[in-house]
């Protein structure tokens, strides 16, 4: 079924909007473009009131605010409010055309508050020869679209998650999963047909007991009570094979956010970094004293002495050397007056006894030199222990004072590396969150154990499985050889193989559908939503690895090693789009369901490159053989930029709504009354018009047309 | 030498108004012991440079020339210093000699006191800062 038409009087400000939808296999997409407070959100509403009632609406908004209407409708007026949507439907026979009027009145009160008279819904099928108007239109549609699957015909981009998001209960996310895909696959109803068959079945199996006798209609009791012992045993199975699943998967994650956290690393193994780093420190404190009092030691050294006065002490000592050249240090004149007093003989062999007046003139001169040698004899000490101190002190200061700077830079380096470990670690060591890891630890034991229980639990049905069935075919046997013995009817004999055969046949579909074509539906989700993220998805690097549905109906978003991603914090925004998109497409093309895609603002959050595969995966024409569908979707002007030529290659169809409350702000032109309502042209997204034409649509490079405003 | 130092007895001193600043990093319990050798420091620099600085009127006693006995290559190194400016005679004058090396040390402390003393890590700059003959 494709929606051909759509028609809305005054429902919210979509005073009278019309607009032609897009049937052509070929070009499958219907652009609406719209900004926000342009009347896109009221013409979902539109279409879903149209299409069910006051009912769907409810399931969307809150009851008490529900009011068809304009708000500015002046009150004590009725407001007549109608929907009209026409179909084409194409099967083996042809195509035919439906058109479904739901209209109702309301009168808005004083205090905003509105009454509503009751609502008329009609369904024509549009023929050459007239219109001829169907009975029971509720009954029609829900063979087409149905109520309960109104998630996946009619969304929009922030709802668009909610088939995956962990915001929503696992439970409630499964069962949405669950109804989508049982629906559009036919399960439901093949489950509804095998429970009428058994009942069928069971009727005819009393019957024939009935017939036959006492001991087989006791037989067939007997086995009755058998089998529903093991129906409910299979139920009870199934009911805790789900919850063995959602314990598992609640581990799993628990076990991540135990892991993230002593993925910063274990807390006795950065306890012990840090003494280590605190211990290092210490050593090189100690290294950095050693250091500093070598620096000291040069700095009150002789060598620096040498080094930095080493002119003029060589200078004093050139000075000592010429004063010994001299021969006036050292001084031996006096040893030498001495000796010869002593001996009493002067060196030229006068007599110096005592008395001798030559020994007088020595022992003058003797006295004189006396003086002169206090200062040469210290010049003589000087110029030794000067030569003696030069000749030991060759120490090297530049080179000295080199080491020790250098050494001094490279324990500073040691310091402020060891230093930032150490910030780093006590930081590390701040962020593992002691209580935390305790309660995930006791949490993780709790569901260790629910895990066992679950387990035990299974185990103990298996066992009473195996009894029952032994039970039941021994029942069989049993009920097999009472019939040989009695007397049933021909007739119901065989009324009753073919109910056996038809159960038979129906429970094998069902396990088809339950199986492979779920199968089918997991690959093509998985095929799809790599097409449109694009990104490495290899099993060693890729960030998402796979996706798929599960066996208790969730949709996986797997990573590497096999771990599973969260959606709500490790998928992005634009991934959990693609990912409920593809997950709606796959569905619909496995189910065959010819049915509109209509989503509201799907674009938002997707950019780039991604947003070009996203447009481009969601209105790719059906290859031969694949399902024909039809999708629309309402973007902004925002939404459009990036993807105009995907969009002029997969339109069919184009309207684009305005909101007169927009001019003069916004729109150009003025063609509203003093109500604000909307209204929508025929420009595509390259077009601009007297009606929908925005201040910066010429910077967008859009050509003006001509609409006619009434 | 044998005897007597002809230095015991005479004071070593340095300009009043460099003393606070030189004690705060030198002297006992500071980055450098002894006081005397922030003025060998100064000294040296100051000879280094070729600078002296008038003695001022107002000085401060830290030590007397008995300290030279813990280093007595320093008294060479003082008798050379004086003997090269201003000859031999000047030995038989211990207070010249003195003084003549305390002007060189005014001029040395003042410099030091200026350039490194206010740095984080005053041994590191001292050692930095100093010029070698050949920087």
């Amino acid at each position: 079924m494709k929606i051909q038409r759509i028609r809305v009087h005054n429902f919210k400000l979509l005073k009278d909007i019309d607009i032609q939808l897009s049937i052509d296999p070929a070009k499958p997409l219907t652009v609406i473009r719209a900004e926000n407070g342009s009347g896109k959100t009221s013409l979902h509403y539109a279409i879903i009131w149209g299409l069910y009632g006051m009912d769907a609406l409810k399931s969307i908004a809150s009851p008490a605010d529900i009011r068809l209407s304009s708000k500015a409708a002046p009150s004590g007026s009725p407001v007549f409010i109608e929907v009209v949507l026409d179909f084409q439907i194409t099967d083996e026979a042809g195509t035919e055309r439906y058109q479904l009027t739901r209209h109702v009145q309301e009168t808005p009160q004083v205090a905003g508050s509105v009454v509503r008279g009751r609502e008329g819904v009609k369904l024509s099928k549009l023929t050459a020869a007239g219109d001829k108007e169907l009975d029971q239109p509720e009954s029609w549609l829900e063979q087409w679209l149905p109520k309960r699957l109104v998630d996946i015909f009619f969304t929009n981009g922030d709802d668009v998650q909610k088939f995956i998001t962990g915001k929503q209960e696992a439970r409630v996310r499964q069962e949405k999963v669950h109804l989508a895909i049982e629906s559009l696959l036919g399960i439901r109803q093949l489950r509804t047909a095998v429970v009428d068959i058994e009942t069928v079945q069971s009727g005819l199996d009393r019957k024939a007991a009935r017939d036959a006798g006492g001991k087989l209609e006791k037989v067939t009791g007997e086995l009755e009570r058998l089998e529903l012992a093991l129906k409910e045993i299979d139920e009870e199975y199934e009911k805790h094979t789900v919850r063995l699943g959602n314990i598992e998967k609640n581990h799993i994650r628990k076990t991540r956010d135990l892991e993230a956290i002593r993925g910063i690393g274990d807390l006795d193994a950065i306890n012990q970094e840090i003494q280590s780093l605190k211990g290092d420190l210490a050593s090189i404190e100690g290294y950095q004293k050693k250091n500093l009092a070598t620096m000291t030691g040069l700095l009150r050294s002789e060598a620096l002495s040498w080094t930095l006065s080493g002119t003029p002490l060589m200078t004093g000592l050139a000075r000592l050397d010429e004063l010994k050249d001299l021969r006036k240090i050292p001084k031996t004149s006096t040893q030498i007056l001495e000796d010869r007093l002593e001996l009493g003989i002067c060196i030229c062999g006068e007599n110096l006894d005592p008395g001798s007046p030559h020994r007088d003139e020595v022992a003058k001169l003797l006295a004189e030199q006396q003086d002169r040698d206090a200062i040469a004899e210290r010049l003589t000490d000087l110029r030794y222990r000067a030569r003696a101190l030069r000749s030991v002190n060759q120490q090297d200061f530049a080179g000295a004072r080199a080491d020790a700077l250098g050494e001094f830079a490279k324990l500073a380096d040691s310091v402020r590396s060891k230093t930032t470990a150490l910030q780093a670690a006590k930081e590390r060591r701040a962020l593992i969150d002691d209580t935390r890891v305790r309660e995930l630890a006791e949490e993780l034991t709790e569901l260790d154990r629910k895990k066992g229980d679950v387990n035990f639990k299974l185990g103990n049905l298996d066992a009473r499985r195996l009894t029952v069935q032994y039970d039941c075919d021994k029942k069989r046997e049993e009920k097999r050889n009472a019939e040989r013995n009695a007397d049933i009817s021909r007739d119901l004999a065989i009324r009753r193989d073919v109910g056996l055969d038809l159960l038979n046949l129906a429970k094998a579909v069902q396990n088809q559908l339950e199986g492979p074509y779920v199968q089918r539906v997991s690959e093509r989700l998985d095929r799809m939503f790599k097409d449109i993220i694009g990104a490495d998805n290899s099993d060693t690097t890729g960030v998402i690895t796979s996706t798929s549905i599960s066996s208790s109906f969730d949709i996986v978003v797997s990573s590497q090693h096999g771990n599973s991603l969260d959606p709500d914090f490790e998928v992005n925004g634009a991934s959990q789009r693609a990912l409920t998109l593809a997950f709606v497409w796959s569905l619909m093309e496995v189910a065959g369901t010819v049915a509109p895609r209509f989503i509201d603002t799907p674009l938002g959050m997707v950019s780039g490159t991604t947003k070009e595969r996203m447009v481009e995966a969601i209105t790719r024409p059906p290859a031969p053989g694949e399902t024909p569908y039809q999708v629309v979707l309402l973007l902004t002007r925002s939404e459009i930029a990036g993807v105009e030529d995907i969009l002029d290659e997969r339109a069919g169809a184009f309207s684009t709504l305005s909101s007169s409350q927009h001019h003069p702000l916004d729109l150009v032109h003025k063609w509203g009354g003093l109500e604000p309502y909307s209204r929508n042209c025929g420009c595509s997204h390259r077009e601009q018009c007297n009606v929908c034409a925005r201040r910066h649509d010429n910077d967008l490079g859009l050509r003006f047309r001509e609409e006619s405003v009434a | 030498m044998s005897g007597m130092s002809p230095y015991a007895s005479v004071e070593l001193t340095m300009p009043a108004d460099l003393h606070p600043k030189i004690s705060q990093f030198f002297g006992p319990g500071k980055p450098v012991a002894r006081m005397i050798d922030a003025w060998w420091l100064g000294l040296c620099i100051g000879v280094k440079h070729g600078q002296k600085r008038q003695r001022s009127d107002e000085v401060r006693k830290f030590a007397d020339g008995t300290i030279f006995a813990s280093d007595d290559w320093r008294i060479v190194h003082l008798e050379l210093l004086a003997v090269a400016e201003k000859g031999e005679a000047i030995l038989a004058q211990p207070r010249e000699v003195i003084r003549l090396a305390s002007s060189y040390a005014d001029y040395g402390l003042e410099w030091v006191a200026e350039r490194c003393l206010g740095a984080n890590e005053p041994i590191l700059a001292l050692l930095s800062a100093i010029e070698l003959p050949s920087d």
